[in-house]
């Protein structure tokens, strides 16, 4: 290595060793950044993962609260409530004269329903009590104890969530990054009102994406009444179970960061509109990009991590 | 300028003295029986000891050969002026050697590879579930703010049954038998440590952790706790008692068992006369 | 980056000396928030020593204010115990040796060294800055609130840190603890974009990589580090600061409960807080000793007036203890209930550490050999840095060997450990880096004397201090208790012995830093005036003026070559700068240099 190979720059020029840099120092800056935004969704996400595989066969079940003892349950028989029917009061009384329940937690049982579960009844007591139910016009059926190590999709007795909101929403999401992507080439081809329209676009799918998580959590929190299997208050927060910890969590952040996303992107479009970009200068509008599709990948994951499998 | 190299020999030496010191003297070296200094008792004890001993001859040699190297050249290499005020010796012009950073990471490679080799086997002897006596458990020790709640078997060889024995911060084993122990914590986590048997363990709440060892002089040993756990920690202390025969033992249990069912307590109350310090 | 770039300095004091965006001001900001954190952890590390000698004896003057219960009778309450040295770890590694380094050293160094006109983002730099304030204050405030401070150890394990009734500091001051650490960590990360944002774009005309300074290349690497660990210790407090407000239960155990309070009802894994926490907190340990290698050699070869010994290899060398760094957090796990097959891979990984290490000792004793040393405070305490840390090193070997460390693990020898590689190491490297580069900050010279004096006692007592650390270890005497007596293998005449006679080396550690402090602030307002380049060192820094004007360089340097081409035959002088081309007669080996 000798001395004379440092080619003659200009002065103030910057860079070093590479001609044209083709990199800016923003775009180093975004990407180290988004680096340690996937190590910090990989704490939380590879935390679901853990609990998750480690969680014990028995942690949840059809019949009982998240992380309840059952051993000693193993014949314990249950009543699903699919539907009430027209005599609400008489099947309270029935419920509660069969199992000896208060009439708080009778009368959440009723209000989950179609998914009400009555527990605490052997294969006797089951069967009687769906007949009682029946007489009375209520939609009712026996259940005996089912066991997993975490709740799965599609299974109203210990999953809340919906996974056909959520692929609506996933989907608007996906639509958004593709906008991002239409107005960032807007931009670079110099076609201003083009960008601000397509930034227009993503601004609003990003905000019906963040409204229907709204309205999500709105329903698990307290819009909705869930079985016993998901959450022995009836609705689902996170401290009820090691599940709705981490969903809580991990969602949360996620929307979080749509959130600080479509801040930024109101930013921009308004920089859009007042003439700020051009095909020469578009660098937050690239960085925005980059930090918006980066968000709708971390869901992609998580989506599937949460709700799918 | 030269005698500051001096400093760091003697800053060498004193820790070269000390640590060849400590073998000698039983309050600096690995803690033993007072009878019996040179002794472990354990026979993970001894595989332990050797393998530090090793070590520290190791570490010793490099630590020593470093040492010298440095302060060797803080002597020889230090600046020094002549008459004029120049520099009486320049320093030479080089900027390393290929051969020698190819033989100072083959060397040590090479201790460490055989250090890393040498002492898996105690560990798993010591550590892995496949390596646990397939004795009856002796006792289930139970972590708690702060102090070892024990439950033995009693007569029926099970825990968790009517006639269990319960002991507060009282171990009981017999003489050279394996002593196989589940540990548990029923609030934070703990960590059973006996430092003349050389056995250290984490317990957990949530989990049961099977920890064995043995014990080849009897006598009174010390029950540490060594994970941090609140205010109480450093007292969290208590008594392994090693009988010389399996009959002693099973006479001391069954002394207590009268003892237990007199008084009917099934579970020892916390002891909260223990609130104040010391 | 332009001309437009070289213009004054901003005239308002408050955004020229507080809200400045010039990373030499952020850089004596971190500076001295770092010192005088410093003397505060010292102070609680004090009485922690206080009581260890003497335990339950009333420390003087402070007991009175410190702990006010009249039924102690002046004693430490034991829970204070564990706030003393909890805090005094908190504050030693998160608002000290890691602001110090990378905060203060890497802010001043990096544009000075790799010849740029500032940071590539001084905004930014000014936010990781100011957002340790927050962290200060939540720091500071835990000492007030119900409960006092956090006292579950600098490791924060649950469920003793979550569970609130397990420990008055897990009330309220855990909390607190969290948020000063997730306020101290984004200060960390955005520090880390910034660094290698500029070290990858704002390198000056000629300034490959492989020819910047080891000190930038241990920053580099150490802000790489960072970036990717941090986020995951980030996410780590953040479930702990979940379950202790919100309810989660990520850590709290099934039907684990605290004296007679309610199970849990949880389902988590306390096991798992410390996989997350050691993933970020082993890096961390080489957060807190890289730049500390980095100034070494460059302070090794400025004085012994030799070039670097195999600068390649030494590069490498940061970059493999940094990757390496990233297999090896389950080695502080090893008696934790991990499963125990795991263990053994972690320990081979955790030996593996030593090859890197080992290049790096070899490499600056080499760097000595055949020099002309001059023995400046600054060397000096560049050799102690190496000097201490081998028997740092050394002794993480022991800890490293999975069956010894079931007798060593959470004892005095860990302490002894930590010790020599932290103080040892990270802070002999901090004061050789002070003396070092004290003209270029303040562009006044500290006064040898003095210097050398701090120098000699820090070092005699620091061994005297520390040493006696592992004996008593080995012996079984377990860390973070307030009083070993209660033990009788630890009421040996010996072990009290050498734990008094540590605290008194203590006592004198701490006050050998008086002339430190001393020396710092006459020479701050009084000291002679510096010159550009007082060492006759080759690295860009010392190429301007010092203190440096706004904005660095007049003119942006071009380089010709790495900073250690001293004692070049054939030269004028001993050394040669960055902006000077070599002789036409010398050509480097490639490999090496
Ligand atoms: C700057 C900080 C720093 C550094 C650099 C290190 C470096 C090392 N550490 Fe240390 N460590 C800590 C800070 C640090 N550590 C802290 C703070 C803790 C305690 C945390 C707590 O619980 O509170 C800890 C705890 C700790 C443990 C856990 C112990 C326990 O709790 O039971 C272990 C176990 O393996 C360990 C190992 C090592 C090793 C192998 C190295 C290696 O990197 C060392 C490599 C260097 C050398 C080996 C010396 C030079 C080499 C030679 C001269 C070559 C020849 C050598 C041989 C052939 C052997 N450390
Ligand atoms: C960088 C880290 C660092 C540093 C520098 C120190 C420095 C010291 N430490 Fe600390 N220590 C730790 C990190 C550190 N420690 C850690 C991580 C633990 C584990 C905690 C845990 O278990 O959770 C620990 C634990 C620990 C213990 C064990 C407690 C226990 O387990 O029960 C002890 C006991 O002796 C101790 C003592 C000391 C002493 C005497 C010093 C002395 O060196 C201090 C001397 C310094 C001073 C007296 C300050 C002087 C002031 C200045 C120089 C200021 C200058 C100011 C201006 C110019 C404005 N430390
Ligand atoms: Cu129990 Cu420490
Ligand atoms: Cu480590």
């Amino acid at each position: 290595m000798t001395s004379a190979d440092a080619p003659p720059h200009p002065a103030h020029r910057p860079s070093a060793d590479a001609a044209p840099a083709p990199a800016t120092p923003g775009k180093v800056a975004i990407w180290l950044f988004l680096a340690t935004e996937i190590m910090f969704f990989t704490g939380l996400l590879g935390s679901y993962i853990v609990f998750r595989a480690g969680s014990p066969p028995t942690s949840y079940s059809n019949l009982y609260a998240p992380a309840a003892q059952l051993d000693r349950l193993k014949d314990a028989r249950g009543v699903v409530l699919g539907a009430v029917g027209p005599d609400a009061d008489g099947v309270a009384g029935a419920i509660a004269s069969a199992t000896g329940k208060g009439e708080a937690e009778v009368a959440r049982i009723l209000a989950a329903a179609p998914h009400g579960v009555v527990n605490g009844l052997d294969e006797k007591g089951a069967g009687e009590l769906t007949a009682a139910l029946g007489k009375l016009g209520a939609k009712a059926e026996a259940a005996s104890l089912r066991t997993s190590n975490w709740p799965r999709p599609y299974d109203p007795l210990t999953n809340p969530l919906s996974i056909d909101l959520t692929t609506v929403n996933t989907f608007i999401l996906i639509c958004s990054s593709a906008t991002m992507v239409l107005a960032v080439s807007a931009i670079q081809q110099g076609r201003k009102g083009r960008c601000s329209l397509f930034l227009l676009a993503t601004l609003v799918l990003g905000g019906t994406f963040l409204g229907v998580q709204v309205f999500e959590y709105h329903e698990l929190l307290e819009g909705r009444s869930y079985p016993i299997g998901i959450s022995p208050t009836g609705h689902f927060t996170p401290e009820v179970s090691l599940f709705a910890s981490c969903f809580f969590t991990v969602t949360g952040f996620h929307g979080l960061h749509v959130a600080a996303g479509v801040v930024t992107l109101a930013i921009v479009f308004l920089g859009s509109l007042l003439g700020r970009f051009s095909a020469q200068d578009f660098g937050a509008v690239e960085y925005a990009g980059l930090y918006w599709h980066f968000v709708d990948v971390v869901w992609i994951l998580l989506f599937t991590i949460v709700y799918l499998i | 300028m030269r005698y500051w190299s001096l400093i760091f020999a003697l800053a060498a030496a004193f820790s070269v003295g000390a640590f060849a010191y400590a073998p000698f003297s039983p309050d600096w070296w690995l803690p033993n029986t007072v009878a019996e200094p040179g002794h472990v008792v354990s026979k993970a004890g001894r595989e332990i000891d050797a393998l530090f001993i090793i070590i520290l001859w190791l570490t010793g040699g490099v630590f020593v050969a470093t040492q010298a190297a440095l302060v060797w050249a803080q002597f020889r290499y230090a600046d020094r002026l002549d008459a004029e005020g120049k520099p009486a010796r320049p320093a030479r012009y080089f900027h390393g050697s290929q051969r020698l950073e190819v033989i100072w990471t083959i060397i040590p490679a090479g201790i460490l590879v055989f250090l890393a080799l040498y002492q898996m086997s105690t560990w798993a002897d010591v550590k892995f579930r496949s390596a646990a006596p397939r004795t009856p458990v002796l006792a289930e020790l139970t972590g708690r703010q702060f102090q070892w709640m024990v439950k033995y078997p009693g007569p029926d060889g099970k825990v968790g049954t009517a006639d269990d024995l319960f002991t507060v911060n009282d171990l009981h084993l017999v003489k050279d038998e394996t002593a196989l122990i589940h540990l548990k914590s029923s609030d934070v986590i703990h960590s059973f440590f006996l430092p003349q048997m050389r056995i250290k363990q984490d317990a957990v709440p949530g989990m049961t952790i099977p920890v064995w060892f043995d014990c080849d002089r009897a006598g009174r040993y010390e029950l540490a706790c060594a994970e941090l756990c609140g205010w109480g920690h450093y007292k969290m202390r208590g008594d392994v008692v090693v009988h010389e025969t399996r009959a002693e033992f099973e006479a001391w249990q069954a002394a207590k068992l009268a003892e237990q069912g007199r008084s009917q307590v099934g579970e020892p109350e916390g002891e909260t006369s223990e609130g104040d310090r010391q | 980056m332009s001309d437009a770039h070289v213009h004054p300095r901003p005239r308002n004091p408050l955004t020229r000396y507080v809200f400045s965006t010039d990373h030499k001001v952020i850089a004596v900001q971190f500076l001295f928030s770092g010192l005088i954190f410093f003397a505060v952890g010292g102070l609680l590390a004090m009485i922690i020593r206080w009581q260890l000698a003497w335990p339950w004896r009333p420390v003087p003057i402070l007991s009175k204010w410190l702990w006010s219960a009249p039924a102690l009778g002046g004693q430490m309450p034991p829970e204070f115990y564990n706030k003393l040295f909890t805090m005094h770890a908190t504050i030693m590694i998160f608002f000290v040796i890691i602001p110090i380094l990378t905060g203060a050293f890497g802010n001043f160094l990096i544009p000075l060294m790799i010849g740029a006109r500032d940071m590539a983002f001084p905004k930014l730099n000014m936010f990781s800055y100011w957002i340790m304030w927050p962290g200060f204050a939540f720091l500071l405030a835990s000492f007030f609130v119900e409960g006092g401070p956090s006292e579950a150890g600098w490791t924060g394990y649950p469920p003793l840190s979550t569970d609130p009734h397990a420990a008055p500091g897990s009330l309220n001051g855990q909390t607190y603890w969290l948020l000063a650490l997730l306020c101290a960590g984004i200060s960390s990360l955005t520090g880390s974009i910034n660094y290698i944002t500029t070290v990858v774009m704002l390198r000056a005309p000629g300034m490959k990589m492989f020819r910047m300074p080891m000190t930038v290349w241990s920053l580099f690497i150490t802000a790489l580090l960072q970036a990717f660990a941090l986020p995951v210790l980030t996410s780590a407090l953040v479930m702990q600061l979940l379950d202790r407000t919100a309810g989660t239960n990520f850590f709290s155990p099934v039907g684990a409960s605290v004296g007679n309070g309610p199970a849990v009802t949880g389902g988590g894994a306390p096991l798992l807080f410390q996989h997350l926490f050691w993933f970020y907190s082993h890096p961390a340990v080489y957060v807190m000793i890289l730049p500390g290698m980095g100034i070494a050699s460059d302070v090794i070869s400025t004085f012994s007036r030799k070039p670097l010994f195999g600068y390649k290899p030494m590069v490498v060398a940061l970059a493999a203890i940094a990757g390496l760094g990233f297999i090896v957090w389950g080695h502080h796990m090893f008696q934790s209930g991990m499963n125990p097959a795991l263990g053994a891979t972690f320990m081979v990984s955790t030996m593996m550490i030593a090859l890197p290490s080992a290049i790096k000792v070899f490499n600056w004793i080499g760097t000595m050999w055949g020099g002309r040393i001059q023995y400046t405070s600054a060397m000096l305490n560049a050799m102690a840095f190496v000097s201490m840390f081998i028997i740092g090193g050394l002794s993480g070997i022991f800890m490293a060997a999975t069956p010894v460390d079931i007798h060593i693990h959470d004892t005095y020898f860990i302490v002894g450990h930590i010790h020599y590689v932290l103080f040892g190491g990270s802070t002999f490297a901090i004061f050789a880096g002070v003396y070092y580069w004290f003209p270029k900050i303040f562009g006044r010279t500290m006064n040898e004397g003095l210097g050398k004096v701090h120098f000699l006692f820090t070092f005699i007592f620091m061994t005297g201090t520390f040493l006696f650390m592992h004996i008593v270890g080995w012996h079984g005497h377990m860390r973070r208790i307030p009083d070993p007596t209660v033990y009788e293998f630890l009421r040996a005449p010996g072990v009290v012995w050498m734990n008094q006679f540590m605290t008194i080396c203590a006592f004198a550690l701490g006050l050998a830093q008086v002339p430190f402090v001393l020396n710092f602030f006459y020479s701050l307002v009084a000291g002679p005036k510096a010159e550009a380049n007082p060492w006759k060192a080759n690295s860009l820094e010392w190429t301007t003026a010092s203190p440096p004007p706004h904005y660095n360089f007049e003119d942006l340097p071009r380089v010709f070559h790495a900073p250690y081409e001293y004692s070049v035959p054939g030269g004028e002088e001993d050394y040669l700068p960055q902006t000077s081309p070599l002789p036409p007669n010398i050509t480097l080996d490639p490999v090496m240099a």
